[in-house]
């Protein structure tokens, strides 16, 4: 490659008042007329704005979902109704958009879909589902060690690390009363025996599946535990007949379907032995080799795609600051 | 004889050329600007503004602009738009919701009568990630046939590994050297 690096000035940012004012640019560069429906596109968009600002003022989304060290993100992923800072947006966008949708607050215009994504979301729901099964003594990568900080929210959002097992289903019953919005991974609602506790249910806002992954194989049995596990775990193309058409599906690869918050229950697919199930295995207790125990990690823990035990183990040890040497051996 | 000597130099000494880098949001341009010139993968946060960097490629200086791809910057892009010789538009391959919506920008692009003389160069880029369009895909996505009066090129790209950049880089020099500006 013959590329040659030349010493020049880095980033240069826009100022809603004077964009005309870059600096470096000619003369001839100056700011033109620039005619976007006869206003500054930089302006405030009224009534998205102002919902925008609503949801923003809430506690929980006053600081970033990931580092939760930066206030007012100003950067949301739709895909996961998460509010970021800047530099966690940047590593959300770096996952691809099968994974993680970013948009801008406040440069971008949201569709009707993405909307509803952050509206339906939040930071706190969305913490207590993906950060479900974060260890008590974990420390949150500080925002400089971005290092630290893209294995944190890969382990967070794709391998799905810290998520229970316990919200991967939804009891028909329960489905009803909950608002769907998008695509829902119809083939869910089977109904089981078990019921979780109340704590489960307050910790698992989400029941959410994957959709756009054309690799995925046509697990659709709707009786089958291990196939609605896996639907959770890894992305599905599968899109059933029954499949309806909503505004979200245009806000990304996860679907995000609410539970109502009215403590409703929630049942585990049949076969699921109802005791783990209802006990909430997360943390120590489900990964025990995680924390220090010694028991066999499974040969593959989170996907049946190609995310073996052992990866995740790696990012995992690297997120609780542990090495990776330290791994039982299988 | 002067013209001589300035036909001479335009063949043999360093040219200047002034890139726009365009596209939509995540597309990657800000990834591609620093893949050519350092080499190498940066960790990028999205761009507010611009990056400008100089990557010097076959004995072109090529300036290279990278503008912020929010819907709400885009429309600045035309501030950029003068003595500009090639545009390289990035689209996100794996982005199928929004391929209409780069199409529609990439051909306002086109429109613009201070870009008319500029040579297009199109990155499909993120090839590396799974369910990405081809080349062909993109084409066919961005309308690129309906093209009939400038000279334009696309390649697939992986700025992450690296893949399809120096590709393009190599196409837009060698259009660039037949032209004079």
């Amino acid at each position: 490659m013959m590329a040659q690096t030349t010493a020049a000035p880095g980033g240069y940012y826009f100022s809603h008042a004077s964009v005309a004012a870059f600096t470096g640019l000619p003369k001839a560069h100056s700011m033109p007329a620039v005619n976007v429906n006869q206003q500054d596109p930089l302006s405030p968009r009224s009534a998205q704005c102002t919902e925008i600002e609503q949801l923003t003022a809430e506690p929980a989304n006053r600081r970033c979902a990931d580092c939760t060290a930066a206030t007012s993100p100003p950067w949301a992923s739709v895909s996961f109704g998460v509010f970021l800072c800047i530099g966690c947006a940047g590593i959300h966008r770096s996952l691809g958009v099968h994974v993680s949708k970013v948009r801008s607050l406040t440069l971008d215009h949201l569709t009707e879909g993405e909307l509803s994504a952050l509206r339906r979301g939040g930071n706190e729901k969305g913490n207590a589902f993906f950060e479900a099964c974060l260890p008590e003594d974990f420390q949150r990568p500080v925002p400089t060690d971005r290092t630290r900080l893209v294995t944190f929210i890969r382990a967070k959002y794709v391998s799905k690390a810290f998520v229970t097992r316990n919200t991967r289903t939804l009891t028909p019953g329960h489905a009803r009363r909950s608002e769907r919005v998008g695509d829902g991974d119809n083939s869910s609602t089977e109904g089981g025996s078990g019921r979780v506790s109340a704590r489960d249910a307050k910790i698992t806002p989400f029941a959410f599946s994957w959709d756009g992954d054309e690799t995925a194989s046509s697990a659709s049995n709707d009786d089958d535990a291990s196939a609605t596990d896996k639907k959770m775990a890894a992305p599905s193309a599968h899109r059933t007949p029954q499949r309806t058409s909503t505004p979200f599906a245009e806000s990304g690869g996860v679907l995000l379907t609410m539970l109502a918050s009215d403590g409703a229950t929630l049942e585990p697919p049949r076969g699921e032995p109802s005791p783990s199930w209802s006990r909430g295995q997360c943390g120590e207790t489900k990964y025990p080799y995680l924390f220090g125990g010694g028991a066999k990690p499974p040969d593959v823990l989170f996907s049946r795609q190609g995310l073996c035990g052992v990866d995740v183990l790696s990012t995992l040890y690297h997120c609780i600051g542990m090495e990776v040497e330290s791994h039982p051996k299988a | 004889m002067g013209f001589v000597l300035s036909k001479l130099l335009s063949l043999f000494g360093e040219r200047e050329a002034r890139i726009l880098v365009l596209g939509l949001d995540n597309a990657g341009k800000t990834t591609i600007l620093y893949r050519l010139q350092v080499g190498e993968v940066v960790s990028t946060i999205p761009t507010i503004g611009f990056n400008v960097e100089t990557v010097t490629y076959k004995n072109i200086k090529f300036q290279v602009w990278d503008l912020g791809g929010q819907t709400s910057i885009r429309p600045y892009w035309r501030c950029y738009f003068p003595n500009t010789q090639a545009v390289i538009y990035v689209v996100d391959s794996t982005d199928h919701e929004r391929l209409a919506t780069t199409k529609q920008e990439f051909h306002s692009i086109l429109e613009e009568d201070e870009l008319k003389d500029a040579v297009l160069l199109v990155y499909a880029n993120k090839q590396d990630l799974p369910g990405a369009l081809s080349e062909t895909e993109v084409a066919e996505g961005l309308g690129l046939h309906t093209i009939k009066t400038r000279q334009y090129a696309i390649f697939k790209t992986s700025a992450i590994k690296g893949e399809g950049l120096f590709e393009g880089l190599e196409w837009l020099s060698g259009v660039l050297k037949t032209k004079t500006w």
